[in-house]
């Protein structure tokens, strides 16, 4: 179990705190084992492709906290996201019928100029237009590798201003090149969430934290049915409503690649206890998520009645629709304990897991507990999967692993990967939504849109026809860990 | 056009023999341009008697851009044409981006022309980042001295800048020129050097003996040569100047171990003394 | 350069990727951290492309590498690129951790060079500049280090125009407008090398580039510096046209001028230009009703959030074809100064037959922009309004009740293919677009 310490500025990044690595070839069942044992080891690799860095992960977490403004200490190209995260905002403003409003988001624009002789006057000077156009009740200013390398000393830029506008002005240590593992940018968003706008809890509510990114509510009803109120956090929420999340009653992970630093910081710093089960993936899935989420609030019963009701309503038509997926062999491509959810849920549904490739691995979560395990249990529940590797995004990797296994389906949970699928003439499916599988209505949801992407193949066989492939033959006999470890073909924690 | 860099521990003298040398090689009639790479900016003082020389750095940060040589290059003593780099004030931005960007104005203002006989850049004496080896990339510096005394610490810093020029100078044309002693009157120090030098590799190109003349030139802020040519240490800076442009003998250094120099000291009597009077 | 910016219309100099992406197998190799690549792609790209977006070779820095050197770990990637990726042309690009640092990327891609690689490199670091500046930079350094190696072929060959135009990706109808200006060319007689996109050869094209008989820069300012730098060191005349032709009139000033500095006969273009106008105008002719009697409202003035060759183009155009007049022309683009006077020169010229003022504000600060257009608007609330600006400004064109036609990045509402609105057939396109707009709000 990691401590979080919000008194240091920077969060500590995933490699260090949880052992978590970027590079693997083996079996499911190798990393659950190194990972138990703790002898999981990283290696590097020598041949690189773009990742994305923990600048963009903090930046999404922070991005849509509906009064505060951030601003991105850094030259012009480290807000190119800026737009995008813009335009999920507005749409997502529309879908909870709020007003439309625009993401406040401000680059300081360092220069060359700024690198030679220091931009913390630029930085003063960005905070106060921000706050005179903006208004806001919290700025939060993130950090890039062009600010890190200099060495500007941002904490006492923010503190002076934090003293006089009056409000949080927090800084997110999250440069580019900090961490290996761009999930440390969640870390580090919720780092200064922790540090500089959660209170102490004055009272407790009967609000439930579902930590998330922007999904559908899915949760409302059953955290109704159990007396307590759903509060989706970190978008969405303004200032004031996260400054109480200490007064929630339980922590809920979607996602604990992507909430293990919030929900054990609310934890330790706060009492609020976590939901330690994996998410609500497939029917056996959701099962023991009902039942754990029942123990924690103390209402077996309630948790009982709705697996009854679920199984009734939802389970003969996921029994039908998985006639269809028999004997299929299905790969998956993912973060990391999305992807092992959804492993659970293409287990459950028929499939033949044959492969997949997530782009990090976390050994542990910062609550220390195994129950969180999502991919152990999937190996004891449903077997193997031969071929898990931790590609870290590395597209030349995957291309050649799927050139090799050529699965029936690819499912994947991070855009870009299901072009290669595509390009390969193999239906490919990604679903936006977080939310999308959680609960049984989930896994019906994948099965019907698993169905439809089965059926519909005519655009990808076409597509492949024509599709352009920049990856030389050789490549694709090499083995797809080639480049990891020392370069000599074997790849590394074999 | 030969490209020279002087490198060496901080306040070991290097712009002073910098300036003191291409003085003596102005009188040989050479054209020269000296650019100071160091944040402070007192390359130069020496040879423009003391004017406050603007900094590329600084023009930048005024006028946004440099778009003419004249606004940077003020010519100074012997008709040497100097330029300095300048840089942040101590504890605030990177002055090792400061020297990348200097140098790379000064290639697209054309400050390299056909005429010059040497370039000089005197280097900050802890190279500490990329930035520091810009005067020794390929296209720049092909030859490097380096400026010490007997001193333990100024050895040392000179046998750690070798690992750096060693690994310029394995995959491009720069090399070691040699060691400039500029004595702080050690025992046997002569001796020291020379051990030090041929340890190296290279060889001790002069022998700069200490003369208060120096300080007295300083504090009137000139070379020596121009504050009192027939002084004998005038001679002294000549010889070196000669000694710079009949050179012949560039090589690639091989720095040595702790163990090595420390053994090298010790021969030549050099820890003994230091139980009893040691200070850097 | 400017200080703070919201709503950013550009990126940093290590856009330039973007410029070797649309060259045909043109590979970029990013010496830089780990999240740059996809920073740029959100913004200007339009999906991978060949070999950009996560496709891109990248050294992904990590602090090691900042503190201990990343020349090493470049060097691997080089090498395995051209492994992994079969490129035509492979393009080293450093991020801010390699330029602050002070990586020697020029010794090591040196080494490959020296091996009759088709490498090139260019040192930048994103906080050096923009990717207009960037982009003449990467297209000099390609001309620098792999056409004079790779052709010493001088002759010059007749006919030939190496054509130097829209920043591609960062003009959103990069490909559309240069397929349009290659038709346009070639119609009046020319050999175009267009360099980039669907209708370029590819490296072959660029190769042949100090053969050419003129350059031609059509733009405001962003790419002059190419045709410059091909003069003096290949001798070739250069025509510049300061905006990007669209419609009609502008098109066919243009292409004479063209025929004119490059000496082509005379009745050959006035014939193409002729033929391209009485296509056009028959369209204007068939909707000049429309524009004149439609009942429920059409814009009658606009502004623009744009970059200075789209604000100057479409100004041009949109009052002579269209009689949309032109509000305040805010210039995002961060124009260096000694180009915002000829700028402004054109913006006084754009009309033949009267003096017309045209308020334009040099600011890349576009959140700015916003502010003073809603500021702006309140004295024309008769009149319906237009906006050309890019997805970030949907937000005020709805509070004003205006139309909003997207030509710049961020591009989120629209999806953009071989769309072009350079030229004859793009100013009929912009027509279509600019109405679809307007019409798709009545019920």
């Amino acid at each position: 179990m990691s401590t979080i310490n919000i008194k240091e500025p920077s969060v500590v990044i995933r490699e260090k705190r949880l052992g978590t690595i970027n590079a693997f070839t083996g079996t499911a069942s190798e990393i659950v084992e190194k990972s138990a044992k703790g002898e999981l080891k990283d290696c590097k690799r020598k041949f690189s492709q773009c990742l994305g860095c923990n600048q963009q992960q903090a930046f999404c977490q922070l991005a849509m906290i509906r009064d505060a403004a951030v601003i991105n200490h850094a030259p012009i190209g480290c807000s190119g996201e800026f737009a995008d995260f813009n335009f999920t905002y507005r749409v997502e403003q529309a879908r909870r019928n709020l007003p439309p409003e625009l993401g406040r988001y401000f680059s300081t624009n360092i220069t060359e100029k700024d690198t030679v002789f220091g931009a913390a006057k630029k930085l003063e000077e960005t905070i106060k237009l921000a706050y005179d156009r903006v208004h806001p009740n919290a700025i939060f200013v993130t950090t890039s590798c062009a600010s890190g390398i200099i060495g500007e000393d941002i904490e006492a830029v923010v503190e002076k201003a934090s003293e006089e506008l009056g409000i949080p002005v927090v800084t997110c240590n999250c440069e580019g090149f900090r961490s290996k593992i761009w999930t440390t940018g969640f870390d580090a968003a919720y780092h200064t969430v922790l540090r500089g706008i959660v209170k102490p809890a004055e009272k407790k509510t009967n609000k439930i934290n579902i930590i998330n990114f922007w999904g559908s509510h899915v949760f409302d009803e059953i955290i109704e049915r159990f007396g307590y109120e759903a509060q989706y956090i970190v978008p969405f929420s303004t200032v004031e409503q996260l400054s109480h999340a200490s007064e929630a009653a339980a922590t809920i992970h979607i996602c604990p690649s992507l909430s293990t630093y919030m929900g054990a910081g609310l934890n330790q710093l706060h009492g609020v206890p976590e939901v330690l089960v994996p998410p609500a993936y497939g029917v056996a899935g959701t099962d023991r998520w009902l039942r754990a989420l029942g123990k924690v609030l103390g209402k077996e019963d309630i948790a009982e009645e709705i697996i009854k009701e679920g199984h009734e309503k939802y389970v003969p038509e996921i029994e039908k629709l998985k006639e269809k997926f028999k004997g299929k062999r299905a790969y998956v491509t993912a973060g990391a304990a999305h992807g092992q959810a959804l492993i659970t849920l293409l287990n459950e549904l028929g499939f033949e897991v044959v492969g997949a490739a997530v782009f990090h691995h976390d050994p542990v979560y910062d609550s220390g507990d195994d129950k969180l395990d999502i991919l152990g249990q999937a190996v004891k529940n449903y077997g193997d999967v031969p071929d898990y590797r931790v590609c870290n995004k590395q597209a030349c990797e995957l291309v050649n692993a799927l050139n090799r296994i050529k699965p029936d389906f690819i499912l994947a949970r991070h855009g870009g990967m299901t072009l290669w699928g595509a390009k390969f003439g193999i239906p490919s499916l990604l679903i936006g939504d977080e939310q999308f599988g959680i609960g049984y209505q989930g896994a019906l949801n994948y099965a019907r849109r698993i169905e439809d992407t089965l059926d519909s193949i005519e655009f990808i066989k076409n597509y492949s026809k024509h599709a352009s492939n920049p990856y030389t033959k050789w490549w694709l006999e090499q083995d797809p860990g080639y480049f990891q470890g020392d370069g000599s073909g074997r790849g590394c924690a074999r | 056009m030969r490209q020279v860099a002087i490198y060496g521990k901080g306040g070991i003298g290097k712009s002073t023999t910098t300036q003191n040398l291409t003085a003596g090689l102005a009188e040989l009639g050479k054209k020269i341009m000296v650019v100071g790479c160091d944040p402070k900016a007192d390359s130069t003082r020496l040879l423009l008697n003391g004017l406050a020389q603007k900094t590329v750095l600084d023009t930048l940060r005024e006028e946004g851009e440099v778009d003419d040589l004249s606004q940077i290059e003020k010519v100074g003593f012997g008709g040497i044409r100097c330029v300095e780099s300048g840089g942040p004030e101590p504890g605030v931005g990177c002055a090792g981006r400061g020297i990348i960007t200097s140098i790379g104005m000064l290639e697209d203002l054309g400050a390299y022309t056909d005429d010059l006989d040497y370039v000089f850049y005197d280097v900050l004496g802890d190279v500490v980042c990329g930035g520091f080896a810009m005067p020794i990339r390929e296209g720049k510096a092909q030859e490097i001295y380096i400026v010490a005394s007997g001193e333990m610490m100024a050895l040392y810093a000179a046998n750690n800048i070798c690992k750096g020029i060693q690994k310029y100078a394995l995959k491009g044309g720069v090399r070691l020129g040699g060691i400039i002693c500029n004595s702080r009157k050690v025992d046997r120090e002569e001796e020291l050097l020379r051990e030090f030098a041929k340890e190296l590799g290279s060889q001790l190109i002069y022998f700069v003996p200490r003369d208060n003349e120096v300080q007295r030139a300083e504090i009137n802020k000139k070379t020596v040569i121009d504050h009192d040519p027939n002084h004998p240490q005038a001679k002294e800076y000549r010889k070196l100047a000669e000694a710079i442009e009949n050179n012949t003998q560039f090589v690639i250094p091989k720095p040595m171990t702790q163990e090595r120099l420390e053994e090298i000291l010790v021969e030549f009597g050099l820890m003994e003394s230091i139980k009893d009077n040691y200070h850097i | 350069m400017a200080q703070t910016i919201e709503q950013p219309r550009f990126t940093c100099a290590l856009g330039s990727c973007q410029s070797v992406v649309a060259i045909k197998k043109g590979v970029p190799i990013l010496h830089s951290g780990p999240g740059c690549g996809v920073q740029v792609e959100r913004l200007i790209g339009q999906g991978e492309g060949y070999a950009g977006g996560s496709t891109m070779p990248c050294t992904n820095a990590e602090e090691a590498d900042v503190v201990f050197g990343g020349e090493k770990k470049l060097r691997n990637v080089i090498e395995n690129s051209f492994k992994v990726i079969d490129g035509d042309l492979y393009v080293v690009i450093t991020g801010c951790t390699a330029a602050i640092t002070g990586d020697d990327v020029a010794a090591v891609v040196g080494e490959f060079q020296n091996d009759d690689k088709p490498i090139v490199y260019v040192e930048e670091g994103g906080f050096k500049s923009n990717n207009y500046v960037s982009h003449s930079r990467l297209v000099k350094a390609i001309i620098d280090q792999y056409v004079d190696k790779f052709n010493e072929d001088r002759e010059v060959i007749p006919k030939l125009v190496n054509v130097f135009a829209n920043i591609p990706y960062q003009d959103p109808f990069w490909n559309g407008n240069l397929e349009q200006l290659k038709r346009i060319l070639t119609g009046i007689g020319l050999k175009v090398n267009i360099l980039f996109g669907n209708e370029s050869e590819g490296v072959s094209e660029w190769k042949s580039i100090p053969q050419a008989e003129f350059n031609l820069f059509v733009g405001s300012w962003a790419g002059l510096d190419i045709v410059k730098h091909l003069k003096r060191k290949y001798g070739t005349p250069y025509l510049h046209f300061p905006y990007t032709p669209i419609g009609a009139k502008e098109t066919s000033k243009f292409l004479r001028e063209v025929g004119e500095f490059a000496n082509l006969d005379k009745d050959e273009v006035e014939a193409y230009v002729d033929r391209e106008e009485k296509k056009f105008y028959t369209h204007i002719d068939k909707m000049a009703s429309f524009m004149l009697e439609f009942r429920y409202g059409i814009p009658r003035r606009f502004y623009s959030i744009a970059d200075s060759s789209y604000s100057l183009g479409f100004s041009k155009f949109l009052l002579n074809e269209l009689g949309i007049i032109p509000g305040i022309q805010f210039i995002v683009d961060d124009v260096p100064e000694k180009y915002q006077e000829g700028i402004l020169e054109e913006f006084s010229k754009i009309s033949d037959l009267q003096t017309r003022t045209v308020q334009v504000v040099f600011d890349p600060d576009a959140g700015l922009a916003q502010k003073k257009i809603l500021e702006d608007a309140k004295d024309y609330s008769d009149k319906r309004l237009l906006i050309l600006g890019s997805s970030w400004d949907k937000h005020i064109a709805d509070e004003l009740h205006a139309d909003l036609l997207i030509i710049s990045v961020p591009v989120q509402h629209r999806l953009v293919m071989n769309c072009g609105y350079l030229g004859y057939e793009g100013g009929l396109r912009a027509i279509e677009d600019i109405y679809d707009r307007v019409l798709a709000t009545y019920r």
